[in-house]
């Protein structure tokens, strides 16, 4: 067997290669809400800021007309009044864009939405298709099992179907594995098992009493237990 | 005792033996076609597809089937010239050999395959047969005209050349049969089947839906490509569990051995 010490140091460069757009991802999803988060700061502040200068000027003001430089005064104040009238203006904008933010979030939705429609189909395709898939290799186990009576094979189907959660087919599995060797604990746990699941609790509750009696299989005793406390 | 690993990597071991023909609804349907088209009464079949789609064990798994029913032979080698073909040809047709220091008169095969129409029905499989040139696929053509000797032509496609565009297969092939990659469907199906047969259940399980999708992404579901990439998957957990065992999940295959069976294999670079 070859060393596999340089095939892990490329994989390794490999995986970093392959990892950094995640990377890239996240700086610039960092850099977008670091901005966002600037610009709701740029769009709430200026407004105080600005009043702050209005209070500024107010106090000039009064130093002013102390002062008796009234044509100054007026002067500066025009100008106060217009670079109001302007920084209200430049303001405008921003009210638009915040206007028009409910649009915006209309229309996320709607891409959302369509998003959702269209990949809702896929997953339930995809699953289809992996579930026809296992079941139909089960099929082929199926069908050496009655030729051949191997026991693995039985004994394979009921697990499986047990995890499927096809449990009709799991009991008939494991009763089968059970018809030739009645002495697996496996089996037996996953016939009974299967019962409770198929409502038949009293049972499976009766056959594993007895299967303990005959083997005295701990772990069996540790499902019987289970099953009666209906963990 | 074997290994599990090492049992699995043997699985995938590349061969065109009938014991290792799996059943999928695809390969099924290419043998019925094939099967059928042997009936009618054509000259010549083409079987084409790309390397790796299974023409090979098709080809051997309908000769296995038919070998009792009909007088079918696999060519499984392309001769290197004519005359080792019309040695071979002479002894299916004569069962005899060739006798020593006497060549094949061309005019006079065909004169005697066409005194066969009727009595008999012999059916040629003819494997990689890219390796014959244009001068011998016409000699093949003429022999089959005689209806006496049928020719099941298989060929790779490739990118650059779409053999069934070429003039003689145009005009003269009757039948074509084309086998494609594998599906997503296909793919799964053909692993678990192939890892069942030999009782491998766990391994089986331990493959799981996204590692299917992985491995059909790395071979786009090219059989012998699968086979490739799943022997080398197996042959790094064989190292691991022998090696270093901590390395290793015995309840999944860890993408990243897939991954790095992949880069062994070149079919993703660093």
């Amino acid at each position: 067997m070859y060393d596999l010490k340089p095939l892990e140091e490329e994989w390794e460069k490999y995986h970093k290669k392959k990892r950094l757009p995640f990377y890239i991802g996240i700086l610039i999803g960092v850099f977008l809400i670091t901005m966002m988060l600037f610009s709701l700061y740029y769009d709430l502040f200026p407004k105080k800021s600005l009043q702050n200068n209005i209070d500024k000027v107010g106090n000039t003001k009064s130093v002013v007309i102390t002062s008796n430089n009234e044509i100054i005064n007026n002067t500066s104040k025009n100008e106060l009044e217009k670079t109001i009238v302007e920084k209200k203006g430049v303001n405008k904008p921003l009210e638009m864009i915040v206007d028009n933010i409910p649009i915006l979030e209309e229309e996320t939705n709607k891409v959302i939405e369509n998003k959702n429609v269209i990949d809702k189909p896929r997953k339930r395709m995809h699953l289809d298709i992996v579930e026809t898939s296992s079941l139909d290799a089960y099929k082929d186990v199926e069908e050496r099992f009655f030729k051949s009576r191997n026991l693995d094979d039985s004994l394979f189907l009921a697990k499986s179907y047990y995890k499927k959660g096809l449990y009709e087919k799991s009991e008939y599995w494991a009763l089968q594995t059970n018809k030739i060797n009645s002495t697996i604990d496996d089996s037996w746990i996953i016939f009974t098992q299967s019962k409770v699941k198929l409502g038949q609790k009293n049972e499976a509750i009766n056959i594993l009493q007895s299967y303990i009696k005959r083997t005295g299989s701990e772990r069996a005793k540790n499902v019987l237990i289970k099953i009666k406390a209906n963990r | 005792m074997i290994s599990r690993y090492e049992a699995a990597k043997n699985v995938f071991v590349d061969s065109i033996d009938i014991d290792d023909y799996i059943k999928l609804e695809s390969s099924v349907a290419a043998y019925k076609q094939l099967a059928h088209s042997i009936e009618k009464p054509l000259k010549m079949i083409l079987l084409f597809g790309r390397p790796g789609t299974g023409k090979s064990i098709l080809l051997n798994r309908i000769a296995q089937n038919l070998k009792y029913q009909k007088e079918i032979h696999y060519f499984d080698t392309p001769s290197t010239n004519s005359k080792e073909f019309f040695h071979k040809l002479f002894k299916v047709l004569t069962k005899k050999d060739l006798p020593q220091n006497t060549e094949i008169n061309f005019s006079a095969l065909v004169n005697y395959c066409k005194k066969l129409r009727g009595q008999r029905e012999i059916i040629i499989l003819l494997d990689e047969a890219q390796m014959y040139g244009p001068e011998m696929m016409e000699k093949i053509r003429l022999i089959s005209d005689s209806r006496a000797v049928k020719f099941v032509v298989s060929l790779h496609k490739t990118d650059n050349e779409d053999l069934i565009a070429k003039e003689h297969f145009q005009s003269r092939i009757w039948e074509v049969i084309e086998l494609k990659n594998a599906s997503l469907l296909d793919l799964t199906q053909y692993i678990h089947k192939k890892l069942l047969k030999k009782n491998l259940f766990e391994i089986a399980n331990s493959i799981q839906k996204k590692d299917m999708k992985l491995i059909f992404n790395f071979t786009k579901g090219n059989y012998r490509e699968c086979n490739k990439l799943l022997f080398t998957i197996f042959e790094i957990c064989e190292y691991y569990d022998k090696n270093e065992p901590s390395k290793i999940n015995y309840a999944y295959i860890p993408q990243r051995i897939i991954e790095m069976a992949a880069l062994k294999l070149g079919y993703i670079h660093v």
